[in-house]
């Protein structure tokens, strides 16, 4: 409002070849000399209504809820094209975390959690020697000592599923998703092991679906990458279709 | 004279073919069914859950040192030697504990000999003894609770003959059948030398029987002492020896033999024997403890060292003069066994425990096993049952009723039938299994059980499912917040062409409250007011999403819980709340394994369903931690219960109901007093129900590292003035920490304290630059 009155009193002072503002009109009966005090007069003016029209001030940002984990610190990445539309962007921390759980353990940890994470990581060893049903055992009773383990119901998932009950590993995933929606690498990792179950049940579109998933939360995730290679090369194996470009019956 | 001789003959030979033989080929396939088959019905066994040990408990609070009384650990102030052991370091900085061999079904544990190394009572490392290596899954062995058996208990542990250790079985044949590896069926010697004997001494002081002839007595016959009876026990005997091994007699005879009693509970085969006795594994006894187990067969009760220290003892040594002079031992061996302390296991109370638990679990069982199979087959039931919280809330439960009679006698009585009843449970949100339960104030008086069938109005305890619903914005409905005003004057809800109008306690109405406010107070009228503004099939749809069963009735009284539920579901859906929006089917039976330790059906693993949003349950939750903090469950906080915890009380219309049910993040417990016959109890939820929850919760979270209640994404806290539901000033005299889904979290400060212009935030006042700060700049700046 202060440019237009300002460009008003410009236009008023050029004279009437000079275009008027549009809701600010030229009195006709004018003298030159009364432009002074009604220019100064209009500053003040203007003045006074800028000092009402102050940006709006961020508001301050609410304190942090008390019992939350501290998000992982941002990071942009320096150079990335556009992400496309459908897609959203990257989120923070894309660090592998494919380590020994046992290393989240911190001084001051509460102790049943820091005993969940050490169970958690023992039946990731019974998994991968394929004691599922001895791991899915240590699993429960790490979720009964900390439900609030995340990792332990992802673990719980892959044993479900190494003993072919894909069933009760869909939820226990959910579960898991749930709670690890600030740790991109171990999103990826649920996605996976959800894509790896819909290609089991040959559900490739499914399938599909999660490997993209993963890697749009963790674009490194070898296993999505794989997957979905996994996935076009069969697509691409598969026979034609009838009446889809092969010869006429 | 020869011809009767031939009639004799054809006469013998016609009753041998037509009378004996067909007799004998009964008794023989009887003999080959027996050994060949299940020799014994083995009654099925009942455990509890294991005891995880692991850095960070504290072993007192959580009856470590009880748990090991009850598993038959024995204490010592020698160094462990032995399984069964454990030594307390005078200055309270490590137990040295020897694990019980134990099998799991998946990993047997070998019973290893561990260090549990303490700061101020609290573990703060496992050590294997032997190694030094650090553990970190050990776990105290489960605890038997009870066995399944048809109409006898056999306690046995059936074990091969290559594991009974040598020193056993020659306390056994020295005294009961010295030459068993050298005669037949019977032995001649041995029934001349007996009838020698008793008539020297007037009077029956040992018997002539062989092992083979004991054991099958023992499978087949009764103990009446006729002619009849003692031929067909020689048959059989007969027939065993011709078809079985010497070794595979003695096998049976070892696992077979009735060796004492405690309580309802056989004890039978020397195993089990060992266990009750010394709390030994068999391989552990010593030269003995074998003969004294050995002396027992010929009378248990007579010689049995919990009864007659003295006859056991000097029976012990009959058999080490027995085991010397068949050389089996030295004349040293034998005296040094001689001066041998035999050290008794420590017996803790010979209970039925947890028997509400125990039928609940019979039922689980029953739709994969036929009662044979659990009485019979020997199988072993690991389930989710913590003995020692048991133990606490029975205690609760009882001291709970008692106190109440005591306080208003007029609720007692001695008629089983009209007295004041309770009912706990309590279990694991995150993964349904059930810690606790008590169906009952005695099982011996009724074995119904109130946590699982007891149909009872929930009152006040359902009010929270009506908020749930209110608080939930699904779909674009209009939803409260905790912050939105509600009105607490009586007003009328008509409904097909009938009207209702609910009244609040004693007439009393707060006019306008918020709605937390409402819930901490537990307001009928404002609830019904939230009730009727949200509409009965939204919060028939939460309560189903919840678990309630469903449909609930539709007529508005509902909202102030006017059906039935059981204990059951009540925890039930307490626990989606705790375990924020997962529903996990309360479970008790965890593994089933057979007799060869494999798993078999019958266990349940964790099945979860996310059924609402974690932020719509936080809300909820931090709504009940106002009801302990401010509202009608005070008295919790009162009581000294200090831990992150949320609750309802509950009370129906007619005071026929006493309901609390509260949880932390790790456990839910729902508690409900009354009288079966819906006697009008006069007490509140808060008065009855609400002591007994408390003074288990104590016990049951006593030792274990306290837990907050996690925010879940999706959820802001502010501080806020509850008077305008706005963001606090420094002004404002009271403040609460108020939670909001995101979008709906208030964003304008309190006006109505300190002269903050309204919707003003005080930080645009005061805010200044620190570097403008005397210069005289800051204004300009601000304005420019």
């Amino acid at each position: 409002m202060a440019t237009l009155v300002l460009t008003e009193l410009v236009a008023f002072d050029a004279g009437p070849s000079v275009a008027a503002a549009p809701f600010v009109a030229a009195p006709p009966s004018a003298t030159p000399y009364a432009t002074v005090p009604v220019a100064a007069g209009l500053l003040v003016a203007a003045l006074l209504a800028g000092c009402g029209a102050a940006p709006a001030r961020q508001r301050s940002v609410p304190a942090a809820p008390p019992s939350r984990a501290a998000a992982p610190p941002v990071r942009t990445a320096r150079s990335r094209p556009p992400a496309p539309p459908e897609v959203p962007p990257p989120p923070a921390a894309l660090r592998e975390d494919s380590g020994p759980l046992t290393a989240k353990i911190r001084e001051g940890m509460p102790a049943n959690r820091a005993a969940a994470l050490r169970m958690t990581e023992q039946a990731r060893g019974l998994i991968a020697n394929g004691e599922q049903a001895h791991a899915i055992e240590l699993l429960e009773r790490a979720i009964a000592i900390d439900a609030s383990v995340p990792y332990a119901y992802y673990f719980l998932a892959m044993a479900h599923y190494g003993a072919k009950h894909p069933a009760l590993a869909r939820p226990l995933l959910d579960r898991a998703q749930q709670k690890l929606a600030a740790e991109p690498y171990w999103l990826a990792e649920v996605q996976v092991l959800r894509g790896q179950i819909a290609e089991e049940e040959g559900r490739p579109a499914d399938a599909r679906a999660a490997y993209e998933r993963a890697l749009r939360v963790f674009p490194r995730n070898a296993a999505a990458s794989a997957g979905l290679a996994r996935l076009g090369a069969e697509t691409d194996s598969a026979p034609p279709r009838d009446g889809a470009g092969g010869g006429a019956r | 004279m020869w011809g009767i001789a031939l009639i004799a003959l054809v006469a013998g030979a016609l009753l041998a073919v037509l009378v004996v033989r067909p007799r004998y080929r009964e008794l023989e396939r009887t003999v080959v069914e027996r050994f060949n088959g299940r020799p014994w019905a083995v009654p099925a066994r009942i455990y509890g859950d294991a005891f995880v040990l692991y850095p960070g408990i504290e072993l007192e609070p959580t009856g470590f040192f009880t748990r090991l009384q009850r598993l038959g650990y024995r204490e010592v102030t020698e160094p462990v030697r032995v399984r069964g052991e454990f030594r307390r370091d005078p200055h309270g900085s490590a137990v040295d504990l020897f694990l019980h061999e134990f099998h799991y079904p998946l990993h047997p544990e070998p019973g290893r000999a561990i260090r549990l190394e303490l700061a101020r009572g609290v573990m703060t490392q496992v050590r294997e003894l032997e190694t030094g290596n650090e553990l970190f899954d050990v776990a105290l062995e489960p605890e038997p609770l009870a066995g399944l058996y048809d109409q006898v208990w056999e306690e046995r542990r059936v074990v091969p003959l290559a594991r009974i250790p040598p020193r056993v079985v020659q306390a056994v044949l020295a005294i009961e059948d010295s030459r068993f590896y050298e005669h037949g069926a019977f032995d001649w010697r041995g029934i001349l030398r007996a009838v020698v004997r008793n008539v020297a001494a007037g009077r029956i002081v040992e018997g002539g029987s062989t092992l083979t002839q004991q054991l099958m007595k023992n499978f087949f016959l009764s103990e009446s002492r006729t002619f009849a009876r003692k031929a067909k026990e020689l048959a059989m005997a007969v027939i065993a020896e011709r078809r079985y091994t010497k070794d595979q007699i003695l096998e049976l005879y070892l696992n077979e033999i009735y060796l004492g009693q405690s309580g309802v509970k056989g004890i039978f085969g020397v195993s089990e024997a060992a266990q009750f006795y010394f709390g030994k594994e068999l391989s552990d006894v010593t030269t003995a403890e074998a003969a004294l187990l050995a002396g027992l067969i010929r009378a248990p009760n007579a010689y049995s060292p919990l009864r007659s220290p003295d006859r056991a003892r000097s029976r012990r040594d009959l058999v080490l003069a027995a085991m010397s002079a068949e050389g089996f031992l030295t004349e040293a061996e034998a005296a040094a066994a001689r001066t041998d302390q035999v050290v008794l296991r420590r017996f803790a109370l010979d209970r039925n425990a947890a028997p509400y638990f125990v039928d609940f679990v019979r039922r689980e069982l029953a739709a994969s096993y036929p009662p044979e199979a659990l009485t019979g087959d020997g199988l072993r039931i690991f389930t989710s049952l913590d003995p020692e919280m048991q133990i606490a809330a029975e205690h609760a439960v009882g001291e709970g009723l008692t106190a109440i009679e005591r306080r208003h006698p007029r609720l007692a009585s001695t008629d089983p039938g009209e007295r004041l009843e309770a009912a706990l449970i309590a279990l694991h949100p995150a993964t349904g299994e059930i810690e606790a339960m008590v169906g009952g104030r005695d099982y011996r008086t009724t074995q119904f059980n109130r946590v699982t069938d007891a149909w009872r109005q929930p009152g006040s305890v359902f009010k929270p499912v009506v908020y749930f619903a209110a608080l939930d914005p699904d779909g674009g409905a209009a939803h409260v917040l905790p912050t939105s005003p509600i009105a607490d004057e009586p007003f009328t809800w008509p409904y097909e062409g009938r009207t209702w109008t609910p009244a609040n306690y004693q007439d009393r109405y707060l006019g306008v409250v918020t709605i937390r406010r409402a819930l901490e107070m537990s307001l009928n009228v404002a609830t019904a007011r939230v009730g009727f503004e949200t509409g009965l099939p939204r919060i028939q749809t939460a309560a189903e999403r919840l678990g309630f069963p469903g449909p609930l009735p539709a007529f508005p009284a509902m909202v102030l819980g006017s059906f039935e539920a059981t204990p059951l579901t009540i925890a039930e859906v307490y626990a989606v709340l705790a375990s924020q929006g997962q529903r996990t089917q309360a479970r008790a039976v965890k593994q089933v394994a057979n007799e060869a330790d494999e798993l078999v059906e019958g266990g349940r693993p964790l099945a979860i369903t996310s059924v609402v949003s974690p932020q719509l349950t936080y809300l909820v939750t931090h709504l009940l931690e106002g009801v302990l903090e401010r509202g009608t469950g005070r008295g919790v906080r009162a009581s000294g219960f200090d831990r992150p915890a949320a609750g309802k009380t509950g009370t129906t219309n007619d005071y026929g109901d006493a309901w609390f049910a509260g949880y932390t993040p790790d456990l839910v417990t729902v508690v409900w007093v009354g009288f079966d016959r819906r006697r009008p109890l006069g007490l509140s939820g808060a008065q009855a129900a609400l002591p007994i929850w408390t003074a288990f919760m104590r016990e049951a979270t006593a030792g274990r590292s306290a837990r907050d209640f996690d925010v879940p994404e999706g959820v802001t806290l502010v501080t806020i003035d509850p008077t305008s539901g706005l963001r606090a000033t420094p002004g404002c005299p009271e403040t609460i920490v108020e939670a909001f889904l995101d979008a709906d979290a208030p964003t304008e400060f309190c006006p109505m304290h300190g002269g903050i212009a309204r919707g003003r935030a005080p930080t645009e006042v005061d805010d200044r630059d620190e570097s403008d700060r005397g210069t005289g700049r800051g204004w300009w700046r601000r304005w420019f």
